[in-house]
């Protein structure tokens, strides 16, 4: 998994500011731990999932379309254009913001807290941050594995399906983070 | 279907190698969205380069190839000679170039190519000089920021003629303790800031920062020091006094010194801290 900050001699350093800058397109060839402030005058396509608290938090601001398989978020994201994920879009953290003016394309879209602005493009399952609805969740859990639901995989064993809840932020990090499937129906990188 | 509608199909999950095959070989805005995509197989990568090498109307399928992990090593050097620099400086920081491509592209006209270079994970033993000591300070300066830079070359950084680079190489944590004691001396204050927040500047560097900011507080330190891309004149003196309060292991007596200085917020804080450091000493098992 790659540090953002160990590419630092890639961005330019803002002046008086924690902020780092890249100009023009960037293409990170793995998964991603973001630990820094980060503006990408351009798009940005992550070919991995992004975690933006693993070694420290990070901040992102994507000036054109942001691309990724996966993006699970405790920090700040902000994306001028669209933002496309193969799989899952996660939002935890009461300080989370996720800010998109494009669309949002997602398998699944699960943001957090109050701070969200979004459209939702093509998306597969939006569970809403605030009430989540039955039909949303259920939706959901057609979509995910039973694992990434806490006691899913205990409940599969016994047939039965997961609880009706978002899938557990924890689950869903670890999965990624040891290359575990989050869905049930592979996605078109795990084919290809 | 339209050019948006397409490029929409290109980007789908559910879309099939089959018809990602196809939208490749199309128009070259839908080209490009199926050579970005996550997971290419190298073969498919391989097609569109076939297709587009020679095509201008392609120019932005080949910057998207240079870029994708999934272009093999012998496209990667192919590209390396074309004409358009996006091009060049995506395959000087892909993963896969072959060494001799990379050895090339360190002298390449364009310096955001030779910075590309620079700022690779690993850099070709034989072009560090020339990266070095090359014309363009951003250049140099990636040199600098490097995380795997070695004390050799960042004691020649040390001494570059650009402020940046002295300070890049001020805040490394592998620049060698002679290097950064010659940096307390440095005329720049964007220097001495990053000289101030480097954990491992040594003692004698960070007293000779401490009674300069103290003298600085005092209106008489600091003076003809040259502050260069700083909008607030005073924000970078005040940045050293508090990457050296922030900097863990200033000695207790430099910290004293800011204790006894006029500035009486300045004082409050570093008298706390003086105090925290009694605390845990009072506290710390004797073993």
């Amino acid at each position: 998994m790659l540090t953002t900050s160990a590419w630092r001699a890639r961005f330019d350093r803002l002046s008086g500011s924690d902020w780092y800058l890249h100009a023009g397109d960037l293409v990170v060839p793995e998964d991603l731990d973001h630990d820094i402030a980060l503006v990408v005058d351009g798009d940005l396509t992550v070919h991995g999932f992004l975690d933006d608290h693993v070694s420290g938090a990070g901040l992102l601001v994507v000036l054109g379309d942001l691309t990724v398989r996966d993006l699970v978020s405790r920090g700040s994201v902000h994306v001028t254009g669209d933002l496309h994920a193969e799989g899952v879009v996660y939002g935890y953290g009461g300080e989370h913001v996720l800010e998109v003016g494009g669309l949002v394309h997602a398998r699944a879209l699960v943001p957090a807290g109050r701070s969200a602005a979004y459209r939702p493009g093509e998306v597969g399952v939006e569970i809403d941050s605030q009430r989540p609805t039955k039909v949303q969740l259920r939706s959901a859990r057609r979509l995910f594995v039973p694992q990434v639901y806490d006691g899913g995989a205990r409940r599969a064993r016994e047939g039965r399906p997961p609880k009706l809840e978002r899938p557990s932020c924890r689950r869903v990090r670890a999965r990624l983070h040891t290359g575990k499937p989050l869905f049930r129906e592979p996605a078109i990188h795990e084919t290809l | 279907m339209g050019t948006a509608a397409l490029v929409r199909e290109a980007r789908r999950v559910g879309t099939t190698v089959a018809r990602l095959r196809e939208l490749g070989a199309g128009e070259p805005e839908v080209a490009r969205a199926v050579a970005g995509r996550i997971g290419l197989t190298a073969a498919l990568a391989e097609e569109l380069a076939v297709r587009w090498a020679g095509d201008h109307a392609g120019i932005g399928v080949l910057r998207t190839l240079a870029a994708q992990p999934a272009t093999g090593p012998e496209w990667l050097a192919l590209f390396a000679v074309h004409p358009d620099e996006q091009v060049r400086r995506a395959v000087a920081a892909h993963r896969a170039t072959p060494k001799p491509t990379v050895r090339a592209l360190a002298a390449d006209s364009a310096a955001t190519v030779r910075r590309a270079v620079a700022a690779r994970e690993r850099v070709p033993r034989r072009v560090v000089p020339a990266l070095l000591d090359d014309p363009a300070a951003e250049v140099r300066l990636a040199m600098a920021r490097r995380p795997g830079a070695d004390p050799t070359q960042l004691r020649v950084l040390a001494a570059d003629p650009d402020p940046e680079v002295r300070a890049a190489a001020a805040a490394h944590r592998h620049t060698p303790g002679e290097a950064l004691l010659t940096l307390a001396g440095d005329p720049d204050l964007l220097v001495l800031a990053a000289l101030a927040g480097n954990r491992f500047t040594p003692e004698p560097a960070l007293g000779a920062l401490t009674e300069a900011a103290c003298r600085g507080l005092a209106g008489r330190g600091l003076a003809g020091r040259t502050e260069p891309g700083s909008s607030d004149p005073g924000q970078l003196p005040r940045q050293i006094v508090d990457s050296l309060l922030e900097n863990g292991r200033l000695p207790t007596p430099l910290l004293e010194l800011f204790a006894a200085t006029e500035d009486r917020g300045l004082a409050a804080r570093a008298a706390l801290l003086l105090k925290a450091r009694a605390e845990r000493a009072g506290t710390e098992h004797p073993c």
